[in-house]
């Protein structure tokens, strides 16, 4: 059986690579919380490439306008089509700012509209139990960004599946940091992200 | 009018001896008892026929119809005439009616012959498939070589070429009504015999992708699904029913790979009682389940790039690394294989059945095109309706006998009728037509002689 492998989704529009750390700071956690086969080390996959088969969870993050391209865009759509997941994640945490408004009008154009997904859903006890829904981020909490703490992730769902899982709580900056300084932290505040790659690994 | 014999018969003509009149008297006297002779012959004969006509109308010749006169040849054999035998002649098309009806006279007594030009040994058996889907088998056998066209009540399923051992199998779904199978003007027909009863399917394995993808492929097909996958030391993902492992519950398990599965353990006892079995790449080497497998996994095969002359099928398969299969038991069948290498097996345990898959990650053929999501489906729909175990719910009405299934026409007959005879060519129609026209000749040529007799000796 192959190793789960987490994968970053490089697009060609805007910042793919504004969270370099938090594909290391999830491989860690996965290994650390469950027996689960994880390769030690995260790829980079183009979503134009048909190698995005290969991976069928794809985290996306950026603070820059987020555009697809005809072939991104027919690729994506495929690849959600056969059982593929998309995680994004707007790093800017500002429901004003220029990555949420072009990501949450490119998902709805290339596979559907967003929806809130409630508490309730098997995202937030598949592994860790989150009965209040996602986790909110120290940036929430500060009131940076947009001031907000959003009580709930949005997704595109094919009834309970989600297919694409938006979040607008800017954790690409809430985990983007060296696995090592995990052990400074009294709360480990990536175990959400350990519910993700679980939920995508057995929705 | 006296006629001119008489007349120079006349007593006193000239040159009449006395002798010749005591031997005219001798001659008129036989003559007159050949008169008596014939007219007691005419009347023994229409007594005859008069008791005949009374009697029980049985005629008393062997009758015979060919394909269009057989219909009214057979109301006429029972109800106007009932001969002792018949040769009844019918084309490629015997209708199970008239087969029947052959049979009815054959046990009211009449000794049946027959013969149907052109009808082919052939046969066709529907039954249906342990998958929610829907799918029915139909297994054929024929002459080897001999062209074979589908249909059933919305028309032409598939035409079929069946293969040199005689048989052929195929599986398709949505059939409407019965089913039938047409080779050269003979039609065999089938319906689909009984429901099966389709218990859930339990995957157990590690958490992944071949486990997630295979919980869609099979849930996308209908089936419900029970999964037991590990996450961490102490945590499994439990989706359905936590009861043990029996058939009471499962159809079939699907084991992913080899991980530490504390339910292992049980499935033999499950297998032997009559569940099916599915292990998937290096499921088979767990020591629980060994025994149960059709064979061995082997040492990795990498995946391969496309070859030439390779289906998209073929080559999304040969981008999968495989564990084949080696060391097969005596009593595996081998279902699969890639290049020189057995890909998948298949082998009965006590009651249940073991299919044996060496492919790694399944899950990247389905991801890899839009193609191989349908095909990735149906694969593994195909690998657990091989083995799982589905009762016989109830027989369907339909498939009671007479409810238009003909299975096989040439063996249903011949299992009815006895074997086929030639029939010679004759004439057609009732023999005792035949016996009676000479009788009434007999009777008409009986008195006319003794009228002319009468009439000659000048006698009224």
């Amino acid at each position: 059986m192959s190793q789960f492998v987490f994968a970053t989704g490089q697009y060609e529009s805007g910042d793919w690579d504004a969270a370099p750390l938090v594909p290391a700071n999830l491989i860690d956690s996965v290994a650390r919380y469950t027996s689960l086969d994880v390769a030690p080390v995260g790829v980079v996959v183009p979503l134009a490439s048909a190698a995005i088969s290969d991976y069928p969870l794809i985290y996306l993050t950026g603070h820059l306008p987020f555009r697809l391209t005809d072939r991104e865009r027919a690729n994506v759509r495929g690849f959600i089509d056969r059982g593929g997941m998309l995680f994004i994640d707007d790093h800017n945490h500002d429901i004003g700012g220029i990555f949420h408004k072009t990501a949450t009008e490119e998902i709805t154009r290339t596979v559907g509209p967003l929806v809130d997904v409630p508490a309730s859903h098997r995202l937030y006890s598949c592994f860790f139990r989150f009965p209040d829904g996602p986790p909110a981020t120290s940036h929430e909490l500060n009131g940076w960004g947009d001031n907000i703490v959003h009580s709930h992730l949005q997704a595109v769902m094919q009834g309970d599946v989600i297919q694409v899982l938006y979040s607008s709580k800017d954790y690409s900056s809430e985990w983007g940091y060296h696995p090592e300084s995990k052990r400074f932290n009294s709360v480990d505040n990536t175990k959400f992200g350990v519910n993700i790659i679980v939920y995508a690994l057995t929705r | 009018m006296p006629d001119a014999w008489s007349a120079g018969r006349a007593p006193g003509a000239p040159g009449e001896a006395a002798g010749s009149s005591v031997a005219t008297a001798a001659v008129s006297s036989g003559r007159i008892a050949l008169e008596w002779a014939l007219h007691a012959l005419a009347a023994a004969m229409l007594l005859w026929v008069l008791v005949q006509s009374a009697g029980p109308r049985r005629a008393s010749g062997r009758e015979s119809a060919d394909p269009a006169s057989l219909p009214a040849a057979l109301v006429r054999w029972s109800t106007v005439a009932a001969p002792p035998a018949v040769d009844a002649e019918t084309g490629p098309a015997l209708a199970p009616a008239t087969r029947d009806w052959l049979a009815a006279l054959a046990g009211a007594a009449t000794r049946v012959s027959w013969h149907a030009r052109g009808l082919l040994p052939i046969a066709l058996v529907a039954g249906p498939v342990a998958d929610p889907a829907g799918v029915t088998r139909l297994l054929l056998a024929a002459s080897p070589g001999a062209m074979m066209t589908l249909r059933d009540g919305a028309g032409v399923l598939d035409t079929v070429t069946v293969g040199a051992a005689g048989g052929a199998s195929i599986t398709t779904r949505g059939i409407q009504g019965a089913v039938g199978a047409e080779a050269a003007h003979t039609t065999a027909s089938a319906v689909v015999t009984g429901l099966l009863v389709l218990r859930h399917v339990l995957v157990l394995g590690q958490a992944g992708w071949e486990s997630r993808f295979v919980v869609d492929a099979l849930e996308e097909r209908g089936w419900h699904v029970d999964t037991r996958l590990s996450l961490a030391p102490h945590s499994d993902m439990r989706q359905g029913a936590t009861g043990p492992i029996d058939t009471a519950r499962y159809a079939a398990v699907v084991v992913t790979d080899s991980s530490g599965i504390a339910a292992a353990s049980h499935l033999a006892e499950y297998v032997l009682s009559g569940g099916g079995l599915v292990l998937a790449g290096s499921a088979a080497a767990m020591p629980a389940i060994r025994d149960l497998a059709p064979g061995t996994p082997g040492a990795l095969v990498p995946p391969a790039p496309m070859g030439p002359g390779d289906s998209l099928q073929t080559a999304a398969k040969r981008r999968l690394g495989l564990l084949p299969i080696i060391g097969l038991r005596s009593d595996a069948v081998t279902l699969e294989m890639r290049d020189r290498a057995v890909a998948v097996a298949a082998r009965r345990a006590g009651d249940g059945r073991v299919v044996q898959s060496g492919y790694l990650d399944s899950w990247r053929w389905r991801m890899a095109t839009t193609l191989g999501e349908g095909a990735h489906r149906d694969w593994w729909a195909g690998l657990v309706s091989a083995v799982a175990y589905a009762p016989l719910e109830r027989v369907a009405s339909a498939s009671l006998p007479g409810h238009g299934s003909d299975n096989a026409p040439a063996a249903t007959a011949i299992d009815a009728l006895g074997p086929m005879t030639l029939v010679l060519a004759g004439p057609h129609g009732p023999a005792g037509s035949d016996a009676r026209a000479w009788f009434f000749a007999a009777i008409v040529l009986a008195l006319l002689a003794e009228w002319a007799s009468r009439r000659l000796r000048g006698a009224t």
